[in-house]
């Protein structure tokens, strides 16, 4: 073979596969003809490997492995434990990857600035648009929804013999293993809830007024936030099917009998609206997809919207959005305005 | 930046994820994990072995290539790979390879320089024996240094080909280009070969 005279072009369409069916059998027959192609033919094939490497054999298994130890670890960082050193004079390669990861796993970190008020309780978060699981040590079991905060007494703090009073900001939906020695408390900014046996959801984001608490099973008690010297007396005893609504100032609203499918949708993968004002269904979008919606009028947030989305792209939900309240969505990236949509040509 | 957005617009077009593809990430928002499994299973070596073409060492390309897929899990919800699973894998492997190798180069790049050379000196030097004709596998080891030593757009393009047998459009997308410059890429990557093989003519 003369090495001036290769048919790079002719090779390349080979080893890429880019031609017919009936010019691929030509050359394959060309390239088979002459040992040398044929070896540079396999070298081009492994070209991006290592010299003397025909194929690495990479432990897809095993990787696997570690990946899901990781899926499976909660999303959320345990913020009492001492964080991880950060050097930013890494010498070698492999510290720059494993910083990487720590960037990529710990933005979760930003909530180390999130004081607790007592030193031994410990932090958990949650981005937009994430959600995460807790097993906490009684056996409970707590799901907490995008954006939210969460924190709970450190070091097995729900074992044996002690309180369980956790603190929330955001949304979260548990499944108490209830003990009647040891009342299981939800603190919000608003108030607090007890569990009597129960699954409930605990909604309460800063940008929203209050608290609101969904029973899906069992019972809850419902308390005004603690003030020294005043008697504990539940405000509220709520049992499943109800709504609660409880504003700072101590008023609580509540609704009984209803379908509770959609407040708790999401702890199923699912994002249900029942009749929600577009501009708590926007709020609820922004932490979902991480976007920011704005809406030019603001009778625009008085529509409503039934609809429940089965993990839909936004651009899917923004459609469906256009449709069925008529309003114009514009996209810019992250960014999404809200318009309201032609008016409905009356016929004559 | 504007105008690279619109180039991937224009592609996107050709690259439209079929139905088996869309099944897939629509099992993998809801939390599937036999599915990104599967996902994982198809695509882990693949993508370890184009991450280590570029940081050249195969703890970091596993790892690199892990941190993109613990990312796609934890992000699921909103995962949206538009122009399919495979260009948004490769290019997600690729900008984190950067990223790595950005952070790297600021801390070492004297070392880099050195080996680099050292490389270079390696293709340079006659590596031809006493036999008159170049031993088959000698041929093969020429040309993978060769693909080494292309810059780091033009070796993708290459690896990109050659190993995913990815078309014009879907390289394009992956690196962020047009592409008629992923042809301009390749053709020049074919001249380099060209005259590096012709160099060794005994």
């Amino acid at each position: 073979m003369d090495r001036n005279s290769i048919d790079w072009e002719r090779l390349d369409r080979y080893v890429a596969g880019r031609a017919s069916p009936d010019e691929m059998a030509a050359l394959a027959d060309w390239v088979n003809a002459d040992p040398e192609l044929r070896a540079l033919v396999a070298a081009m094939g492994a070209a991006g490997r290592p010299t003397g490497a025909e194929r690495r054999d990479w432990d897809v298994r095993s990787a696997w492995q570690r990946l899901r130890r990781r899926m499976s670890r909660p999303l959320l960082h345990l913020l009492s434990s001492p964080p991880p050193r950060v050097r930013f004079l890494l010498s070698r390669m492999l510290t720059a990857a494993a910083l990487l990861i720590l960037v990529a796993a710990g933005s979760l970190l930003v909530y180390g600035r999130w004081r607790a008020p007592a030193a031994e309780l410990q932090g958990f978060a949650t981005r937009r648009s994430q959600t995460a699981v807790l097993e906490l040590p009684d056996g409970s079991r707590l799901m907490l929804g995008p954006a939210s905060r969460l924190r709970l007494p450190a070091n097995g703090g729900l074992r044996v013999g002690s309180t369980r009073d956790v603190y929330l900001e955001g949304e979260a939906y548990l499944e108490v293993k209830h003990d009647a020695a040891r009342p299981f408390r939800v603190h919000t900014a608003a108030g607090v809830v007890e569990d009597i046996g129960t699954e409930f959801l605990v909604s309460a984001y800063p940008d929203a007024p209050g608290m609101r608490v969904v029973v899906a099973t069992g019972m809850v008690a419902l308390y005004r936030p603690p003030t020294a010297g005043a008697a504990r007396r539940p405000l509220l005893t709520l049992a499943h099917g109800d709504v609660a609504q409880l504003v700072a100032s101590g008023v609580a609203t509540v609704t009984h009998d209803v379908d509770v499918t959609s407040y708790i949708a999401w702890t199923r993968g699912d994002l249900g609206f029942d009749g929600t004002r577009l501009g708590d269904v926007v709020a609820a979008l922004e932490r979902w997809y991480d976007v920011e919606i704005r809406l030019t009028d603001s009778s625009l947030a008085e529509r409503r919207l039934t609809a429940t989305f089965r993990r839909e792209s936004l651009s899917q939900v923004l459609e469906l959005l256009a449709l069925s309240l008529n309003v114009r969505v514009q996209r810019d990236g992250r960014t999404v305005v809200l318009t309201p949509g032609p008016q409905p040509r009356l016929a004559q | 930046m504007r105008s690279r957005t619109r180039q991937i617009v224009t592609h996107s077009s050709l690259l439209a994820p079929d139905a088996a593809e869309r099944e897939w990430v629509a099992r993998v928002r809801l939390a599937d994990e036999s599915a990104f499994e599967s996902l994982f299973h198809t695509y882990y070596a693949r993508l370890c072995d184009f991450v280590e073409s570029y940081v050249h060492s195969p703890d970091v390309a596993e790892e690199l290539v892990q941190a993109v897929f613990l990312r796609i899990w934890e992000h699921r919800a909103t995962w949206e790979p538009t122009t399919g699973v495979r260009a948004y894998l490769f290019a997600a492997c690729r900008n984190h390879a950067l990223g790595a190798l950005k952070h790297e180069r600021v801390v070492a790049r004297v070392a880099r320089r050195a080996t680099r050379e050292e490389i270079a000196l390696g293709i340079a030097a006659p590596r031809m024996g006493p036999d008159e004709e170049l031993q088959a596998s000698e041929l093969a080891s020429v040309l993978r240094q060769a693909v080494d030593r292309l810059p780091e757009r033009r070796r993708s393009v290459v690896i990109l080909r050659w190993q995913e047998q990815m078309s014009y459009a879907e390289i394009a997308h992956v690196l962020g280009i047009s592409v008629k410059t992923v042809e301009a890429q390749m053709g020049r990557a074919l001249a380099f070969f060209r005259r590096q093989l012709a160099h060794l003519r005994p």
